[in-house]
């Protein structure tokens, strides 16, 4: 019995040191911990690419003070930028806490594809990071200094984060949701056009793409009725405004739904607009909450310049960018049939779109001044 | 009866043991070749997938309504003779030791995946079938009790997909029933052997002690055992959608990963931490079978140190299974056959027993066991 | 059975030999008689016996009160016992094992001379403990009674709690030379017969020499000596007991030891505190719920923080990173060592806490606690998070109502943390798998020891529901009348809703 325990007992001692033996796993304060990754491409003039992947981390220095610092690799393949960068490196890399995926414009338009692609065979990544794309080289944006922060990966995360709420923006900008609407039948990816202005970096718009190529870009004011016209649920504010002086800003809650009608092979769109909120600024109209008949022009006054707004918007859509943006492919494909070879972009761009936007007000605060 | 000390299992831990068998390790990456066949009407092709679960519980209620003391080794041997009969277990073995193997290499690339790249699959392996040896060691009644409460934290488990039900869309499944029901039958075809582990059910019926509740706890287990699955397959195509699935591994992973939870960045790890903990269970169960049936050839072997035995064997084999392309390659062939097996091998077993149901048979097997 | 002889000069050498001529035996030689003497004695155990009670009532009436002559035809010991002797507890025998263990067990034996029987005198007084309440125990909203060191008394007190012509109470001899009086006190109408059977067999067989404490015997008897869990469920506190014997489990009681066990047990049990069933039961399935979640604080929480630090740092919150980094920058030990260092720390500051007196403890406590942990920091040797982790898991487990199984638990911190530093998180689910096996393979007395499998007992596992809802005894332990109370609420219940509805037609 007594021999028996002995051998127990050595050959958990044993188990012990062959599992922790040469195992090469660093405790995290001997890591470089990283807040964004960026992707820049470089292309010369034969055609040869060369990719350049800037990684932002963390740099903790004396007396509690971070800063950020940008590791740069460049490689042939994403795949050998990793070892370019570990050469320049005193510390291996984490990953998986990555705040923001910065892509240049240059790279998105080049397609993302092969971004996608590392990004989703590497379990480690943090797939709720943020994606976005700038006007420059990824790597001028990472290393871009905001006060108070210790990297532009922070800020940029809580620029994008909390611009949830207005605009119409969602929450998903994240990479997950990249991957799924980048190959997915019917769907669009958008991804925030982030540039630097003289206060720092700031959302200017949407870059767009077709699968994983970015095609163009919209502006705010544009991103905004498209962010309306897309998203299931989102907030955001509206207004109505004769001059400087009288106007009347709406803050609501937007909820799309469609209807898709087939006829032949002829499609017809119906994207009902719910808008539900309150009055935060009025400049123009009497208290409307005491006046039912005010409220009721209001609401169609409004509900009449959103719709014009709409069809402003989905007929540049159709002529100019002549992509299925609302996702209203998705909607058909999943009415009358899957993977039956159909060019959503072309349908969508030739086919009927009636937007219906309905007002309506609830509140107007304490009281109108 | 005597309350305390007994032996046998509950039929309510017979229900446990079956699911527990049932479900692992497969059903993570199970959506993916569903969906690669029946796009988003592959929850549909689960319940045909069932179908195969669902005969192996009938013969088995078939067979148990005439022995119910007896298990299939015993019948085996009752029908086909001594030699046949064990020619047919040794088949029957081979096919726990297959999928106990094949199961804990996939749990292994799961986590090598995932949550444990800094260790060799050996190392791993080692540790998940010490996990079985160690769980069948005890014998059936604590497998049993095993198999009862994990699955209580496996219905956890289960459930967290709800809350990731509103980032997810109805569009993603809709239109329902466009693909050819011909089309979703191959769909379940392609995946059956993800539900193998239901043979269990044939060597550990004769041990319930409440024998009158048997046949409502094998259609229970099958029932909550499809229900479990069609709503894995369901709640990964609702938040996915089917052109993204097929592109993951373990597709479910991902759903769970959306889960927000605070102080812990992302509820996959959590989501693998513990369902770890239910596939050793299900490994556990294949071990136990295997060494139950290895038992069963060479009467009179203590069964605990038989399990113990038995562990550097199956971690070897384990380990040969442990490459990946070699395993699923194998896996390919090798499952059709052990299913084909299965259905021929017990509907012939369970015609034979009915066919002889009165006369020398009986007679003879009684003196037999005599 | 031997027996006495009529001569009592034969008779005191056979007694004196009997108990061993080393024995403090006390033996006070008389006579009685007015005209007619006879030679008598009283042997007794000094210390053990209340002198003034032999004085007063048994002397002083024999020697100085008795003015008769005593027919020697008479049964002169149970005449003296009837007449003589002022003392409530007098029996006559004439078995001579009889008188042995009596003056063991502090009685007082009479013989006379040419009789050979002898009164067996009861004046035991043992200078005991008083009831007081346990120290170890205290609640805050309960009896303050607990048990002592004397196994009568203990008796007594469970006596005075449950009336019931069934508490039937068994008593057993354990230890050769100690001898040591052991009692099982169960209900008969309740208990199981193949749980008491199987208790009772196992403790008539124990074989010792001396029956050193509860805890000796706990162990003699269990199925799993190797396992960290108690399988049987000891406390000072005469309620908790009364409430388990109510269940339908069997109170072990060895003499001189204020510590009862019971048994069978399950594992939810030592998570269940008094104060359960006297608070409101929203809080106390609430506290429960907590105690609950403490088992798992303890064992992974040191765990999944090494693995954090160590394998799978992409875990951390994103936001805590960098002040954990922060804080861990230049610390000397790796994390696995810094760990288990300062859980030595920990487990030796308890355990030397243990052992000193109230007011060094509390020097101990300030100087282990505060000094040694600030200096560490200081001195980066450890980091503040891991001090602050520690810290979580140490308080985490004073909630544990049961010292046993607190420690229990606490000792399993050490198998996870190993384990997690050979194989990261999955070392920690692989530890748990092993917790869970184990756990559910340990029988207590037969009875499975994790209890889950029955849903009647969830009322009373991981909550507390409404008593009235608790009509049936929890079936995890086996019992023969499973129906504790009656329906009764509903009687006034429905009253009061008729009588509202008549009020209101």
């Amino acid at each position: 019995m007594k021999g028996k325990q002995t051998v127990i007992l050595i050959s958990l001692v044993l188990l012990f040191i062959s599992y922790i033996y040469n195992t090469n796993m660093k405790p995290v304060e001997n890591m470089q911990v990283l807040s964004g990754a960026g992707y820049d491409i470089i292309e010369e003039v034969d055609g040869h690419i060369t990719y350049s992947i800037p990684l932002s981390v963390y740099v903790f220095g004396e007396d509690n003070k971070i800063t950020g610092e940008i590791k740069t690799g460049i490689g042939s393949t994403i795949g050998l930028t990793r070892g370019d960068r570990q050469r320049k490196s005193d510390n291996k890399f984490l990953l998986g806490l990555e705040k923001v995926y910065v892509i240049s414009e240059d790279y998105a338009k080049f397609g993302i594809r092969n971004i996608l692609d590392v990004l989703f065979t590497n379990p480690e990544v943090n797939d709720m990071g943020a994606v976005i794309v700038y006007n420059g080289k990824a790597e001028e944006l990472l290393g871009y200094q905001v006060s108070g922060y210790a990297t532009s990966s922070d800020y940029l995360d809580g620029v994008i984060r909390n611009a949830q709420g207005y605009n119409f923006f969602t929450n998903n900008y994240k990479l997950t949701d990249v991957f799924v609407r980048v190959d997915s039948e019917g769907r669009k990816a958008l991804i925030p056009y982030v540039e630097i202005k003289k206060t720092g970096p700031e959302v200017t718009g949407f870059a767009i793409f077709n699968k994983d190529k970015m095609v163009d870009k919209v502006n705010m004011q544009e991103g905004k009725i498209l962010n309306l016209l897309r998203e299931k649920k989102a907030r955001g504010s509206l207004n109505l405004q004769k001059d400087a002086k009288s106007y009347v800003d709406y803050y609501c809650e937007a909820r799309r739904k469609v209807k898709v009608e087939k006829d032949g092979d002829n499609y017809k769109f119906i994207i009902d607009l719910n808008l539900e909120g309150d009055i935060i600024s009025n400049e123009e109209f009497p208290s409307v909450i005491d006046n039912p008949e005010l409220k009721k022009k209001l609401e169609a006054e409004l509900s009449d310049k959103i719709e014009a707004e709409c069809n402003a918007f989905i007929q540049k859509m159709k002529c100019e960018y002549k992509l299925d943006l609302l996702e209203l492919g998705r909607v058909a494909a999943a009415n009358f049939g899957r993977h039956q070879n159909k060019d959503w972009d072309k349908i969508v761009s030739t086919s009927d779109i009636k937007v219906k936007v309905k007002v309506k007000v609830d509140k107007e605060g304490r009281g109108n001044y | 009866m005597k309350k305390v000390g007994t032996n046998d299992i509950t039929a309510n831990q017979y229900s446990f043991i079956i699911i527990g068998t049932m479900i692992g390790i497969a059903i993570l990456s199970a959506p993916k070749d569903l969906i690669k066949a029946a796009e988003q009407d592959a929850w549909i092709s689960v319940i045909f997938g069932m179908m195969y679960p669902f005969y192996l519980v009938i013969m088995g209620i078939l067979l148990f309504r005439r022995y119910p003391d007896k298990n299939i080794l015993q019948i085996s041997k009752i029908c086909f003779g001594n030699i046949g009969g064990g020619l047919f277990n040794f088949v029957f073995m081979l096919q726990f030791l297959f999928f106990a193997a094949t199961r804990s290499a996939g749990l292994d690339d799961i986590l090598q995946t995932y949550i444990a790249s800094f260790l060799t699959p050996a190392k791993l392996i080692a540790a998940f079938i010490l996990a079985a040896a160690f769980t069948a060691s005890f014998g059936l009644k604590v497998l049993g009790r095993v198999n009862e409460m994990i699955f209580y934290l496996m219905l956890i488990l289960i459930l967290c997909p709800i809350a990731v039900l509103r980032d997810g869309s109805i569009l993603n499944i809709m239109p329902m029933l466009q693909n050819s029901i011909g089309k979703i039958i191959v769909g379940s075809v392609q995946t059956v052997y993800s539900y193998s582990g239901i043979e269990i059910l044939f060597i550990i019926y004769p041990r319930i002690s409440d024998k009158e509740n048997m046949v409502k706890a094998s259609l229970k287990a099958v029932i909550a055992t499809a229900l479990i699955y069609v709503w894995f397959v369901f709640s990964t195509i609702y938040y996915l959608g089917i052109d993204i699935v097929p592109k993951y591994g373990w597709p479910f992973l991902s759903v769970t990963s959306s889960i927000n939870m605070p102080v812990i960045n992302n509820f996959r790890y959590i989501f693998l931490f513990l369902w770890s903990i239910v596939a050793l269970k299900t490994i556990s169960n294949y071990f136990f079978s295997f060494t139950l049936i290895f038992n069963d050839f060479f009467k009179g072997l203590d069964f605990k140190k038989l399990c113990y035995a038995m562990y550097p064997f199956v971690a070897y084999v384990t380990i040969l299974f442990s490459d990946e392309a070699f395993r699923r390659n194998i896996l390919r062939k090798a499952a059709p056959n052990f299913i084909l097996f299965n259905i021929i091998g017990i509907t012939l077993i369970v015609i034979i027993t009915y066919l002889k149901k009165e006369g020398k048979y009986e007679r003879k097997t009684n003196c037999n066991s005599n | 059975m031997q027996t006495l002889t009529t001569d009592i000069r034969v008779n005191l050498k056979i007694i004196l030999s009997e108990i061993g001529t080393q024995s403090p035996v006390a033996v006070k030689e008389f006579i009685i008689g007015k005209t007619r003497f006879l030679n008598a004695a009283l042997i007794y155990n000094n210390g053990m016996v209340s002198k003034d009670m032999l004085n007063r009532d048994v002397l002083n009436p024999l020697m100085l009160q008795l003015s008769e002559d005593l027919n020697l035809n008479i049964n002169i010991p149970e005449y003296l016992s009837r007449k003589y002797i002022s003392l409530c507890n007098t029996v006559v025998r004439n078995n001579l094992e009889e008188a042995i263990s009596g003056i063991k067990t502090g009685k007082a034996v009479l013989i006379i001379d040419k009789i050979s029987s002898f009164i067996l005198i009861d004046a035991a007084e043992g200078n005991y403990r008083s009831i007081s309440e346990p120290v170890n125990e205290p609640v805050i909203r309960g009896p303050r009674e607990g048990f002592i060191e004397n196994i009568n008394t203990n008796i007594g007190i469970l006596r005075r709690r449950i009336k019931s012509k069934y508490l039937t109470v068994e008593k057993f001899i354990i230890g050769r030379h100690t001898q040591t009086e052991l009692a099982l006190v169960y209900l008969k109408d309740i208990v199981d017969d193949d749980v008491l059977n199987e208790i009772r067999e196992r403790i008539s067989v124990i074989d010792i020499d001396g029956a050193a404490g509860i805890g000796a015997i706990e162990q003699y008897i269990e199925k799993h000596p190797y396992s960290p869990f108690p399988q049987t469920f000891g406390t000072e506190r005469a309620d908790k007991i009364q409430a388990n014997l109510m269940e339908g489990r069997v109170a072990i009681i060895l003499d001189n030891v204020p510590f009862v066990i019971t048994a069978p047990a399950i594992f939810e049990e030592f998570f269940q505190a008094v104060e359960d069933y006297n608070q409101r039961s929203i809080v106390s399935s609430i506290t429960r719920f907590l105690r609950m979640l403490n088992i798992f604080i303890v064992i992974t929480m040191p765990a999944i923080y090494l693995t954090f630090v160590k394998y799978n740092s992409e875990l951390f919150p994103i936001n805590s990173v960098v002040p954990l980094v922060m804080s861990r920058k230049g610390i000397l030990l790796s994390p696995f060592l810094e760990i288990l260092a300062m859980e030595i720390v920990v487990e030796v500051l308890r355990e030397g806490g243990l052992r000193l007196p109230g007011k060094v403890g509390q020097v101990l406590s300030v100087v282990g606690g505060l000094i040694i942990g600030d200096a560490a920091i200081r001195a980066k040797f450890v980091s503040p998070t891991t001090l602050l982790i520690l810290g979580i898991t140490v308080v985490a487990t004073f909630v544990i109502p049961n010292y046993d199984m607190a420690i229990a638990i606490r000792v399993l911190r050490f198998p996870i943390l190993i384990l997690s530093e050979m194989m990261g998180m999955f070392g920690i689910a692989l530890g748990w798998y092993f917790i869970i096996v184990h756990i559910c393979s340990l029988e207590s007395f037969g009875v499975p020891y994790f209890s889950i499998n029955k849903p009647g007992d969830f009322k009373d596992l991981f909550i507390r529901t409404q008593f009235w809802k608790m009509n049936k005894r929890p079936e995890s332990i086996p019992n023969k009348d499973p129906v504790r109370q009656s329906d009764f609420r509903y009687k006034w219940l429905k009253g009061r809703k008729e009588n509202n509805e008549k009020g209101r037609n």
